[in-house]
């Protein structure tokens, strides 16, 4: 099989998949849709050297979108200090999870801690994982996902006495 | 991190929720989705070897003094370096189409979606955006470099492009950064992490920015896409 029939294969396989995570690292589909195609183009653009090299172009691929997603945000918070978070504004699908408050809070996290979060619970990686997976220190990793859950548990929390009200 | 005490009562909260999620996140796509994306990551292919000869276009002008005072790949800029006025050289002309200071091609920033598709630049039968600030995002092919524009209600918000084109100061895709640093010093190695685009000014149109993009080939970062885009557009929050 030629190598562009074999990533043209890969591609329809595993690109629900993808999408799905995308819309997990983003939030919102629209954001997915364009992190899913940038990252497959470039693991296209170089299909064989990431088979080679991989043995796993999915996890690859996968991997690949979590760090683009970061490295985005430290850009953006690097020029916009004061700035809102880059998801606010932003296109988001409210549907589907309009009733989930857990998926609400998840997704107004900043990215970094929610990808910190997505690798590990839907991706189970270990903490030495999403370290290399994100270009970060194992101690990043850990008070990533501690700032994460305890914004989660305040938020969670928030919403059950609201709702109780 | 599971050591954490506080984390104990939403971890088993997050393994539920990410067991039971995948149907209602799909994304539903265009049936041409893969082959899009197939077509894409052969223009990047190939981008990438005229990237490549482009180097080796400028280390052969380097003999003749043309860029000689660009530093070595990575280093930062020195005293020597030429001042940042972005002119090329008499006789060297930028490849591909001028992005910018307003548009590429016929394709113009604010122009609406009826606007946009007269130009021929994107397929009549694509859906429309909708009221609001929600954006839509546009194959551009025919009239421009293949490219991609992000559109809303109040018109054309973003044009991309990772064919070969060049800024109104003459950077170009496939150049490498120092030599994008001597037109736009502030764009630091840090800044551009893979996939990461950095803002520089658009000469001529001060409401817009640029969003250049670099990729890393095997030997060092060259500029992959360069965007134009209004300075507050709401379509990509990372550009």
């Amino acid at each position: 099989m030629r190598r562009e029939d074999e990533f043209a294969e890969f591609v329809r396989d595993a690109l629900p998949g993808l999408l799905r995570y995308g819309h997990l690292l983003t939030g919102n589909p629209h954001d997915a849709a364009d992190l899913v195609q940038t990252a497959l183009e470039r693991v296209g653009a170089r299909w064989s050297s990431v088979v080679r090299r991989t043995g796993d172009p999915v996890a690859y691929t996968r991997r690949a979108m979590a760090n683009s997603h970061v490295s985005r945000w430290r850009r953006v918070r690097r020029e916009s200090l004061v700035a809102e978070p880059p998801e606010v504004g932003s296109a988001v699908d409210r549907d589907r999870f309009e009733d989930e408050p857990l998926w609400a809070a998840l997704r107004d996290l900043p990215p970094r801690q929610r990808a910190v979060v997505v690798l590990r619970y839907y991706e189970d990686l270990s903490e030495a994982e999403i370290a290399d997976a994100l270009g970060v220190s194992r101690g990043t990793v850990k008070s990533q996902a501690s700032k994460a859950m305890a914004t989660l548990r305040t938020r969670l929390g928030s919403t059950v006495r609201e709702g109780g009200r | 991190m599971n050591e954490h005490d506080d984390i104990d009562d939403i971890d088993g909260e997050l393994r539920r929720m990410f067991a039971d999620v995948d149907d209602r996140l799909d994304v539903p796509v265009r049936p041409d989705a893969s082959a899009r994306i197939v077509a894409g990551a052969r223009r990047r292919r190939r981008r990438v070897v005229v990237a490549a000869a482009g180097v080796f276009v400028v280390a052969a002008l380097a003999g003749a003094g043309v860029v000689f005072a660009i530093p070595e790949r990575d280093a930062p800029p020195t005293a020597s370096s030429p001042p940042p006025s972005g002119e090329r050289p008499e006789g060297d002309p930028a490849p591909g189409m001028l992005i910018g200071p307003d548009g590429f091609g016929p394709v113009r920033l604010g122009m609406s979606y009826d606007e946009l598709t007269a130009t021929g630049a994107i397929e009549p039968g694509d859906p429309r955006p909708g009221a609001g600030p929600d954006c839509a995002a546009f194959e551009l092919a025919g009239v421009t470099p293949a490219g991609r524009a992000h559109v809303n209600a109040d018109g054309v918000q973003v044009i991309r492009t990772t064919e070969p084109a060049h800024t109104t100061d003459g950077v170009s895709t496939g150049w490498t950064l120092d030599q994008t640093r001597v037109v736009y010093p502030h764009v630091s190695r840090q800044a551009i992490a893979e996939g990461n685009p950095v803002r520089v000014p658009v000469a001529g149109n001060l409401d817009a920015v640029y969003a250049i993009t670099f990729a890393r080939p095997e030997d060092g970062f060259v500029v992959a896409e360069i965007a134009l885009q209004y300075a507050d557009q709401p379509c990509i929050p990372y550009y």
